[in-house]
């Protein structure tokens, strides 16, 4: 079958550059937190609340579990060979070309509605920003149609410009540094720890009743309710987990470090979520977030009536959400450039701009489209959409690991999953009981996507690839 | 004093040549070890989800690396005791410490680099960074 045609491992491991193991543990803990904290908790808390209740606290908790797993998973896919390459290039060499299609498919949706998804929320604080200094911009250009249920809205302007604005950067070769990196983390914990100390105050218990109103999975109002779907929605709070879990490489001791550092930036991000859940919905009834879907933490805020700390946490998820946007967008050229190198995307998107060093075409070409996502589409139907496609890359990795282990038991591993049948297991499990989390309009849409994929795969890919040609020599 | 062992970083552009050609000279009349170095920048701020920038990184190691092959033959013309090495990480870090202490490097040369004003402004000029952050001597050829 030329579908599950694969590429051999040893091809990658000639083009290897050695990587220094330098990572510890706390360096692996900060690199996940860094990653996991903020965005999530910034967009999605407010429609995870009107989910479950003050439930969602349990919700994070089942999330974080299966990323726990997940990640474990991940990080033995990522250190299969002697180089770290991405999960598509591991998804050649183990599955065939047909799944690396799907896997790079996935990322492309994860990583252009990963940023349009942010950006939404990001306009959501740029516009309060604004607001509090006196400047009201129009509703009907602050975000997409049917966001906000009795308020007429057209287009998500500021969301749309700022992915531009990104896009150029990015298209020009500019990244952000590890210090600049470093810095946002700070002031990422930095708001939040501000926030929990500051509104812990006025929690009113009372609100916390009924605690759990949908139970684990129910349907209400035709949309699924409850503990499980609003795991499935906050889901994306954790993406960028395995920032730790492909550092195997460079990680000193990594069959002791990476578990401990998964888990730890795992516990820490888990315990802040789940006290601010409490915390969001012990201040303000769960319902009043229907208001405030794009920017959750100004519902408290608003109730609480600081309007100094409004001010200050929306600067803080500005920032944080602004270098979000920047790595997803980054990460997106860089998925397309790796499929068009393998000849299953048109040469345009691998095409590197000498001047920038950069994939300039396919940077832009993928950055209008994920403007004119933000800009149009609601954020309900954005960040599910992400979470599918995430899940899924999730259970193919898991699989992955479990196939290798039988197909190729001998073969060089950085790191070794514990507990391999059963954490991969676990791991798939998980994701599938957070894929029937989401609405099945979510499934609708992913299999359009899928069945897209399929017809570009067998229209041009599939003659296309790089492997096609060798075979013909 | 007298140097012995010349740092000198290139990334294709006219102002890194002229540096190149500056290292050249200086280290034929020094009888000093030259080293030719390109990085191509890598930096732990972009780290995304499934490390898809990976190949990316791989890919321009491995075209910077044949890119090296010309000024590796014109050192080795002019009769220089020259050594070539294509690296990726924060070129910042690199080119000011890591490299410098690991071939106990003497002299840094580099080109004033390129960048306009939003480059500079987001993350700074390489060579101004170089100069700041270096132990040792660092020529910036303009």
């Amino acid at each position: 079958m030329t579908v599950f045609r694969k590429k051999d491992v040893s091809e990658l491991i000639a083009h290897a550059t050695p990587l220094k193991r330098t990572l510890r543990t706390w360096d692996l803990t900060f690199l996940g937190i860094g990653a996991i904290i903020g965005t999530g908790i910034f967009v999605l808390t407010g429609k995870g609340a009107l989910t479950a209740g003050p439930g969602l606290s349990l919700s994070f908790l089942i999330a974080a579990v299966c990323c726990g797993f997940a990640g474990l998973c991940y990080a033995e896919f990522a250190s299969m060979a002697p180089v770290a390459g991405s999960a598509y290039t591991y998804s050649y060499i183990a599955f065939g070309e047909i799944v690396a299609f799907i896997i790079g498919w996935d990322l492309i949706l994860e990583y252009a509605l990963g940023a349009a998804t942010v950006s939404v929320g990001w306009s959501g604080y740029f516009v309060n920003l604004l607001a509090n200094l006196g400047i009201h911009l129009p509703a009907a250009i602050t975000a997409a149609v049917g966001t906000t249920p009795g308020v007429t809205s057209y287009f998500n302007l500021p969301a749309f410009l700022i992915v531009i604005l990104i896009t150029w950067i990015i298209s020009i070769g500019i990244t952000q540094t590890k210090r600049v990196n470093d810095t946002m983390v700070l002031i990422k914990l930095t708001v939040i720890i501000l926030f929990i100390v500051c509104t812990v105050w006025y929690v009113h218990p009372g609100n916390w009743h009924p605690f759990n109103p949908y139970g684990w999975y129910s349907f209400h109002n035709g949309t699924a309710s409850g503990i499980i779907p609003a795991a499935s929605i906050v889901f994306f709070s954790f993406i960028g987990f395995d920032a730790v879990s492909s550092s195997a490489e460079e990680t000193i001791n990594p069959s002791k470090t990476l578990p401990r550092g998964i888990l730890m930036s795992l516990l820490i991000s888990t315990v802040l979520y789940i006290t601010m859940t409490l915390i969001m919905t012990g201040v303000v009834k769960y319902k009043v977030f229907a208001k405030y879907l794009n920017a959750p933490i100004l519902a408290v805020l608003a109730q609480t009536g600081q309007t100094w700390l409004s001010i200050i946490v929306s600067i803080g998820a500005i920032l944080g959400m602004t270098t979000v946007i920047l790595v997803q967008l980054y990460g997106q050229s860089r998925i397309s450039y790796s499929m068009s190198r393998d000849g299953l995307f048109p040469k345009m998107f691998g095409e590197v701009k000498p001047k920038y060093q950069t994939p300039f075409k396919g940077t832009w070409f993928f950055g209008i489209i994920t403007a004119l996502a933000a800009g149009l589409v609601n954020l309900n139907i954005l960040s599910e959409l992400v979470n599918i496609g995430t899940l899924t890359a999730f259970i193919l990795v898991s699989a992955g690991v479990l196939w290798m282990r039988h197909a190729q038991p001998d073969l060089h591993r950085g790191f070794r999953a514990p507990g391999v049948p059963v954490t991969p297991i676990v791991a798939i499990a998980f994701c599938v009981m957070l894929v029937a989390g989401l609405n099945w309009e979510t499934w609708v849409r992913f299999v359009v996507w899928l069945i897209i994929s399929m017809f570009i795969y067998f229209g041009y890919s599939k003659r296309h690839s790089k492997l096609d040609r060798e075979g013909e020599k | 004093m007298k140097y012995k062992r010349i740092l000198v970083g290139v990334d294709g552009s006219p102002q890194a040549d002229r540096a190149f050609n500056v290292g050249c000279s200086l280290a034929k009349v020094l009888a000093a070890k030259l080293y030719i170095v390109w990085v191509v920048n890598r930096d732990r701020g972009m780290e995304s989800s499934f490390g898809v920038n990976e190949d990316f990184y791989r890919d321009q190691y491995a075209q910077v690396k044949d890119k090296l092959a010309p000024y590796t033959k014109k050192a080795a013309d002019q009769g220089i005791d020259a050594e070539t090495q294509a690296l990726v990480g924060n070129v910042k870090v690199l080119l000011s410490k890591s490299f410098p202490a690991e071939n106990k490097i003497d002299l840094i040369i580099l080109g004033q680099t390129g960048r306009n004003v939003i480059g500079k402004l987001s993350i700074g000029s390489h060579s101004t960074y170089v100069l700041q952050n270096s132990d040792v001597d660092v020529l910036i050829v303009k």
